[in-house]
Formats: C-alpha cells, sequence, structure tokens
C-alpha cells in the first residue's frame, strides 16, 4: 500500500471514529446522538418512530453508496500503474440502471407509506369524546401570549391538559411580523402568520414543563423568545385556567398579570429591573400612563407595538403594574 | 485564418496593458477566470462571517457578536454564499471550460458576457457596502421573509434588494449566453448525445436561470414597493399576504438550490471518468437525469414553507415531488460509484474532491429524504437539523465540487498544475473540518435548538455538540486557507509547466494549449464520440504503429 493511500485510509477510520463517537454515545444522559428529544406527546411519539423508520432506511441506503465506493477505491486504487492504463471501457448496463432506478422507487414508496401511515397521530390524535380545549397562541415580538376560552391570559406559559388533545388556534396579530411555535418534546411546529389562523393539535402525554422556542426569524431578540408548555392533570387545568380567569378580575390578579406582561414584553428589550438592555433604560416614563400606552399601542421608532391588540384591561394591567413597581417615576 | 485578419496590425492600447487588458477583456477564458476569482474572493467574506457566527456559538450565553449584528451575519453569510460564490463560481467555470470543451471560439455574446461580469461585481459591491448602510446590512435572513423585511429599519435591506436585482439581471445575461452558445456554437459532429456531462449541466442552469429569475425580480421589485412606495402586497393589515411572497421566493429558490448542484454533478461527472481511466457509466442515464432533476426542481418549492400550514393535500404533493427527485439524483451517485469499478484510480486532488463529494452529498441527500417527508419537518423545520441538511448539499456538494474543478481546470487555465501534497492536505483539512462542524448539526436540531439565533443556553450535550461544531469550523477554515497557500505557491516559474493534456482527459478544451491561445483552437477534430480526445489519442496511437 503506498503512504498516500494508507494515510488516506488512516484519515477515513479517525475520521469515522469522531463522527461516531457522538452519533452512539451512551443515551443514559437523556436524549443524544442520533436520538430525537424525549418525546412527550402522542405527536412527537409518531414523529419520532417515523423518523427511526426513515434513519434505518438512510443507514442502508447510505453503506450501499460508501460500502462499494471504500471497497472500489481499496481494489481498484492506481498503486503505481501508469495513467495511460485504462480500465475496461463499460459504458453502463441497462439492466444495472434499471434496478438502481426501481430500489429508490420503492424505497420512497415505503417512505412515504410509512409517513401517511403515521400521519394521523402526528397530525390529529385521537382525543376523548366532545370537541378538544381551544387555545388562542399568538407570537408577538417578543414573547407568546395564551388565551384561554374563559378569557383567562398567560404570558409565555402555556398551560395544557395532559393526556387531551388542545386545539392551539395559532396566530400573530396584524401587525406583527411571522413566528413558529415550537415545542421540541411535544413535536410538530406551527408558523403564527398575522392574519392568520392555524390550527396545531397536540396531545402531552406527561405532566411536566417543556420549552417553547420561535422558529422562525421574527427580530432582534429571536433567540430568547422562549416559553414554557406546563402540562399538568385535567383536573388541573380546569382549576388553574378558571383561577386565572376569575383573578385577573380583581386588582391583585390584574397585578400578576401585569408582572407577567412586563416581564414577557418589556423586559426582553429593557432588562427584568428595567434598567435597559437592547431598548433603553425606562427611567421617568415607566409610570408615565399616557407615554406607556402610546408607547405599547404604537410601537416607537425601532421599539416594536407590542401592546397592539390588546384589551384594556390588559393595558390597565401593565400600567397599573408598572406604576407600583417604578413608583418614583411615576411623579412625572 | 480568419482570425488573423481580424486582428488589427497595431497594439490596441486597452488589449495589451497587464491590468487594463483584463478589464476592457471579452475574452470567455479572462472573463471565467475573473468570475472564479471574484467568487473566491467573496468566499472569504462569507467564509469569515461563518467563522465569527461559529465562535459566537461555541460556548452558551456568549456576547461577542449578538442581536442584530449577528442577524446580519447570518443573512449576509448565506446570500453572499449562493449569490456572490456559488452561483457566479459556475458561471466562471462554464465560461472558462464551456466553448472550450464544444469547441467554439468563445461565447456566442462576448461583450455580453463581460457585461454580466461586472454587474456581478457591481452587484457585490452594493452588496459589501450595505454594511455602511444606516441602520446596517440587510438582518431578515437571506430570503428576507415579510412582514419582517418590510418592517426592517434602516437601507441595508433597500441595498439588499438593489443588489439582488442587479445580480439577477447578471446572470439572466449570462445564462442566456450560455444556452445560445450551447445550441448554436458546438462543432462539427458534437451532437446532444456527445455533449459533455458538464454543458450538459450548464445547459440546464442556464434554463432554470431564466425561468425563475423573473419570478425573483417580481417579488423583490414587490417587497420594495411595499418598503418605500407604500404598497401592502405582502402586509396583513392591509389586506396583504405574506404568504403569497413566500410562494414567489421559493418559486425562484428552489430551483435556484439546483443552479447551484447541477454544474457540481457536472464536474464530478467529468473528474471521475478521467480519474478512473474509464468511461462515464451510463452517460444517457445521466443526462436523463440531468434533465428531470432540471423539471423536477420546479415543482417542490413549498417543502420549504411545510410548517406553514398549507392544506395537507397540498402538503402531500409537494412531498410527493420531493421524494421523486430522489430517484434521478440516486442513479447520478450510482453510475458515479459504477464509473470507479476495476477502474485504474489515480488519487490525485480533483479526484479526491470527487469522492468526498459523493460520500457527503449523499448524506445530504439521505437528510433531503428525510425533510421532504412533512410531518418529520414539523418537528426539524427551521432548526439546526436543516442547517446541517442544507450544508451538506451546499458546501458538501456545490463547494466540494468547485475544488474538484479548480484543481482539475487549473493547468488548463495557467499551464501548471496546483501543488499535489498541498492539494491533499487541503482536501483533508476541509473534509474533517466540514463533517466535524455540521455533523452535530443534525443532533442540536434533533435537540431542539432553532436555527437563526445568536445565543443558547443548555449543557450536556448542547455544549458538546456548538463547541465540536466550532472546532471543525476553525479546521476547515485553515483547510481552506491551505489552497489559496497552494495557489501562491504553485505560481508560474515555480512549478513545472504542463503540456496541453496532463490528465488525459476525455474532451475537447484538452486539445487547446495550456493556457489556450484567445481564439482557443486553430482547428478542432470531428466529434465522433462523447469523448473526443480520448478517440483523438487512440488514432495517433494506432497511426504509430501501423
Amino acid at each position: 500500500m503506498p503512504p498516500a493511500v494508507r494515510r488516506s485510509l488512516l484519515a477515513i477510520l479517525v475520521l469515522a471514529g469522531a463522527l461516531a463517537l457522538p452519533a452512539v454515545a451512551p443515551a443514559d444522559t437523556g436524549s443524544a446522538g442520533l436520538s430525537p428529544i424525549d418525546p412527550s406527546s402522542e405527536n412527537a411519539d409518531g414523529i419520532s418512530t417515523i423518523w427511526w423508520f426513515v434513519l434505518a432506511w438512510a443507514g442502508v441506503i447510505f453503506l450501499i453508496v460508501t460500502v462499494p465506493l471504500v471497497v472500489f477505491i481499496v481494489r481498484y486504487r492506481s498503486n503505481g500503474r501508469a495513467r495511460h492504463d485504462e480500465g475496461p471501457q463499460v459504458h453502463g448496463s441497462a439492466r444495472l440502471e434499471l434496478a438502481w432506478t426501481a430500489f429508490p422507487i420503492a424505497v420512497i414508496i415505503i417512505l412515504g407509506a410509512f409517513t401517511f401511515w403515521k400521519l394521523g397521530d402526528v397530525n390529529d390524535p385521537a382525543g376523548a369524546a366532545g370537541s378538544p380545549g381551544e387555545v388562542l397562541v399568538e407570537g408577538r415580538q417578543f414573547y407568546w401570549q395564551f388565551v384561554y376560552p374563559n378569557g383567562a391570559i398567560s404570558i409565555n406559559d402555556l398551560y395544557l391538559p395532559a393526556d387531551r388533545v388542545t386545539s392551539l388556534k395559532i396566530t400573530a396579530p396584524v401587525n406583527d411580523v411571522i413566528h413558529s411555535f415550537w415545542a421540541p418534546e411535544l413535536g410538530p411546529k406551527r408558523d403564527a402568520i398575522p392574519g392568520r389562523v392555524n390550527t396545531l393539535k397536540l396531545k402531552p402525554l406527561e405532566e411536566g414543563s417543556y420549552v417553547i422556542r420561535c422558529a422562525e426569524l421574527c427580530g432582534l431578540q429571536h433567540a430568547v423568545m422562549d416559553g414554557t408548555v406546563k402540562v399538568v392533570s385535567e383536573p388541573a387545568y380546569q382549576t388553574i385556567v378558571e383561577h386565572l380567569a376569575a383573578a385577573q378580575q380583581t386588582a391583585t390578579g390584574r397585578k400578576a398579570l401585569g408582572k407577567q406582561l412586563f416581564e414577557g414584553a418589556c423586559a426582553t428589550c429593557h432588562g427584568l429591573a428595567g434598567q435597559g438592555l437592547v431598548g433603553p433604560a425606562l427611567g421617568g416614563v415607566a409610570g408615565n400612563v399616557a407615554t406607556v400606552t402610546r408607547v405599547v399601542r404604537d410601537g416607537g421608532l425601532t421599539m416594536p407595538a407590542v401592546g397592539q391588540g390588546w384589551s384594556d384591561a390588559e393595558l390597565n394591567a401593565l400600567t397599573a403594574y408598572l406604576a407600583d413597581r417604578f413608583p418614583t417615576a411615576g411623579g412625572g | 485564418m480568419a482570425v488573423r485578419a481580424e486582428t488589427p496590425g497595431y497594439d490596441v492600447p486597452w488589449t495589451s496593458g497587464r491590468v487594463s487588458s483584463w478589464i476592457a477583456t471579452v475574452d470567455h477564458k479572462r472573463i471565467g477566470i475573473l468570475y472564479i476569482s471574484t467568487a473566491l474572493v467573496f468566499f472569504l467574506f462569507g467564509g469569515a462571517m461563518a467563522e465569527l457566527m461559529r465562535a459566537q456559538l461555541a460556548r452558551p450565553n456568549e456576547d461577542f457578536i449578538v442581536r442584530n449584528s449577528y442577524n446580519e451575519l447570518l443573512t449576509m453569510h448565506g446570500t453572499i454564499m449562493i449569490f456572490l460564490v456559488v452561483v457566479p463560481v459556475w458561471a466562471g467555470f462554464a465560461n472558462f471550460v464551456v466553448p472550450l470543451m464544444i469547441g467554439a471560439r468563445d461565447v456566442a455574446f462576448p461583450r455580453l458576457n463581460a457585461f454580466s461580469y461586472w454587474m456581478f461585481v457591481l452587484g457585490g459591491l452594493v452588496l459589501l457596502g450595505s454594511f455602511f448602510a444606516k441602520g446596517g446590512a440587510a438582518h431578515t435572513g437571506w430570503y428576507g421573509y415579510p412582514p419582517l423585511s418590510v418592517k426592517a429599519h434602516g437601507h441595508g435591506q433597500d441595498l439588499w434588494i438593489l443588489g439582488l436585482h442587479i445580480l439577477t439581471l447578471s446572470s439572466l445575461a449570462g445564462a442566456i449566453n450560455f444556452l445560445v452558445t450551447i445550441h448554436n456554437m458546438r462543432t462539427a459532429g458534437m451532437t446532444w448525445m456527445r455533449l459533455p456531462l458538464f454543458v450538459w449541466a450548464i445547459e440546464i442552469y442556464s434554463w432554470l436561470l431564466v425561468v425563475v429569475l423573473p419570478a425573483l425580480a417580481v417579488g423583490l421589485t414587490l417587497l420594495l414597493l411595499d418598503r418605500q412606495a407604500g404598497t401592502h402586497f405582502f402586509l396583513p393589515a392591509d389586506g396583504g399576504s405574506p404568504i403569497l411572497y413566500q410562494h414567489v421566493f421559493w418559486f425562484f429558490g428552489h430551483p435556484e438550490v439546483y443552479v447551484m448542484i447541477l454544474p457540481a454533478f457536472g464536474v464530478i461527472s467529468e473528474v471521475i471518468p478521467v480519474f478512473a481511466r474509464k468511461p462515464i457509466f451510463g452517460y444517457k442515464a445521466l443526462v436523463f437525469a440531468t434533465v428531470v432533476i432540471g423539471f423536477y426542481s420546479l415543482l417542490v418549492w413549498a417543502h420549504h414553507m411545510f410548517a406553514v400550514g398549507l392544506p395537507i393535500g397540498l402538503q402531500t404533493f409537494f412531498l410527493v415531488t420531493s421524494l421523486t427527485i430522489a430517484v434521478p439524483t440516486g442513479i447520478k451517485i450510482f453510475n458515479w460509484v459504477a464509473t470507479t469499478w476495476r477502474g485504474n484510480l489515480i488519487f490525485d486532488p480533483p479526484l479526491l474532491w470527487a469522492l468526498g463529494f459523493i460520500v457527503v452529498f449523499t448524506i445530504g441527500g439521505l437528510s433531503g429524504v428525510m425533510v421532504a417527508l412533512f410531518p418529520f419537518d414539523w418537528q426539524v423545520h427551521d432548526s439546526y437539523f436543516v442547517v446541517a441538511h442544507m450544508h451538506y448539499v451546499m458546501f458538501g456538494g456545490a463547494i466540494f465540487a468547485m475544488f474538484a474543478a479548480l484543481y482539475y481546470w487549473w493547468p488548463k487555465m495557467f499551464g501548471h498544475k496546483l501543488g499535489r501534497r498541498l492539494g491533499i492536505w487541503n482536501f483533508w483539512l476541509v473534509f474533517i473540518g466540514f463533517n466535524l462542524t455540521f455533523f452535530p448539526q443534525h443532533m442540536l436540531g434533533l435537540l431542539g435548538m432553532p436555527r437563526r439565533v445568536y445565543t443558547w443556553d443548555g449543557d450536556g450535550w448542547w455544549q458538546a455538540y456548538n463547541m465540536i461544531s466550532s472546532i471543525g469550523a476553525a479546521i476547515m477554515a485553515v483547510g481552506i486557507l491551505v489552497f489559496f497557500v497552494n495557489a501562491f505557491w504553485s505560481r508560474k516559474g515555480r512549478v513545472p509547466r504542463v503540456g496541453n493534456d496532463p490528465w488525459l482527459g476525455d474532451t475537447l478544451e484538452w486539445y487547446a494549449t495550456s493556457p489556450p491561445p484567445p481564439h482557443n483552437f486553430d482547428r478542432v477534430p470531428y466529434v465522433t464520440s462523447a469523448r473526443p480526445l480520448r478517440d483523438l489519442r487512440r488514432r495517433l496511437k494506432e497511426g504509430v504503429n501501423a
């Protein structure tokens, strides 16, 4: 074996090892390697099944291509033969070419059929009798707003009942931009598009907290537009949502909502203490109801109109919280 | 000959100066070299941006380059690599090689050709210059979705639109030029079934550009009107539709992927037979596959929009077309592998790059099949899985083939080869760095890392994969610098000159001298097969033996 070939083979081995290491590394640290994040919904289970099925086929096809390639590389390397030395003048083979046309066709039919067999689980998981619960999901620069059927509002925290199908109505305010709602552990993502309502039926299986990401570039703070899905038992879900709705009629409840709005809509850019971050320090304006109302409703020079479409109750909740939180600043 | 009659008896000032002769040139070979070298300069810019992004993402909660600065980088990295590197580098190789391969003296419209090149330079300067605009460069991603791109402040987005408009004109003129050249200027005996596969690839590349660039131009114009003229084609608040833009953009955007990859296929189909010392396996199947891929590429655009919430029936249509395109692609890969069977494989750098291409492109193709299955795509869409897939296809495909083409045609361009030893270093560093950078990104996507985020927070595997990816990017950068060192090292006077045909090639460009004279050929042999030069060598040998 000439040194160049030996070096090449060595490099291939080293590389294969380096790649295999992260791929097959122990799965006991949770999900890792080539396995998807632990699926925690019926939808994600379906996707996970499709993934493993397709991955197996992909692995087989990869080997069908690379094993002969590596064998030919080793077996038919020049090994000092002159450039003038030609291989057999084979121009093709109708039978072989037909075979490797038919084989991929068969594979894609199998993959497509399997996918459609599992599509139901992913797109329309089976729920209990009766119509599924609904939650309105609004992607906004740069927070998530969730409105429950009884009018309760939560910011960045989405409560969902376990083992029930919930129909998420995903949208964005008409003056906002496109976002994409994605809770990786719960499976499919759906774009939140201004002026358009998408439906995503999710059926979480296990109680717990799951991160929400924005998956469509939506501007300055796209990277930190995170939220949490809090999956709780069905009775607990009913209690929480009813409690939220009732509380938001009271002054304390409104302040709690105001705090959520501040942390979700304001703090991402102005800092949790209003000290300024991407946006300026809130300073004197935080307590000024008129200014806050204008800026929040219409936006500023670079500031998005975070509060477009807010109900008066929401706006009051924020201003009340701000007046409370930044009392000295409110003097002006 | 006619050539002599056209040459004036005195020195025309702008055809002789070292610089001015290049600026005023209408010679397809010089324009080709200008295209390639300019694209390589932009490649360094785009690559540097990628390295900056990997530096920012190496560790969690890093604050090296954040928010809009990062968004500018990701936008301009994509825009530069697509519009200023891969597409024009193929225009460069097509310019240099196609007329030589078909035995023509130049392209059909040499001055239009020069116009295309200078428009490309202008478009590139506008895009790079936009970093100095008010509000910085465009920062809404390389596909600039409205409403974000309509709301974007500053002039970066407007300059981005202007730059792409200019590049559209450049590519359109270039594509028409290639089509007219290939259709009308083939030498005697060169039928369509004797056309080199790279020329076939440029034929389809050009058709695709002619068909889809108008769609891009329309989309960009409407976007500009929305931004500056108060229209609302894409603004839902006034009844417009942001989805409309996505359809228009991807009707251009997906064929654009094949504009970048078909010439790469063409290069691989030229290189493997020459270095395996065999004819290409299944020439007709490869031609057929190229045409079919070109056609189907026009029918798959909405697989970029699976998360938009299109009706399931429509998503099914695009799933079927996207899977279908895997079939002709598979035929190509199997035919390339079959070409190496019982060959005399000579491991010069062009073959290394071509074989490396097969491996990484197969991975990119397979992950492409995965994301064509829309329920799975709903999970990984807009995640790092797609970033990995797309780089396996675009870098592992187009850029690997670009290096194969550089090493393969360098002796024809400059009369000497690039260094072999440095070439091998170049290949292995990039191959290893590339896989270390992008393979772990599949896993990051599966773990739930969205793309286009300037920072992330996580532990365990998140940290490991991101760190490996950044280390790989650094290795890749070194590997690419080795190429430039090689180009500098093996310059004229330092390395031995080679003859017309150093690789014992199959196609007509190796019949011309290295480098070819301005008129390319004194005469062109009659073409009787797809491998005219091998035929010629055999006739000469038989003539000597007889």
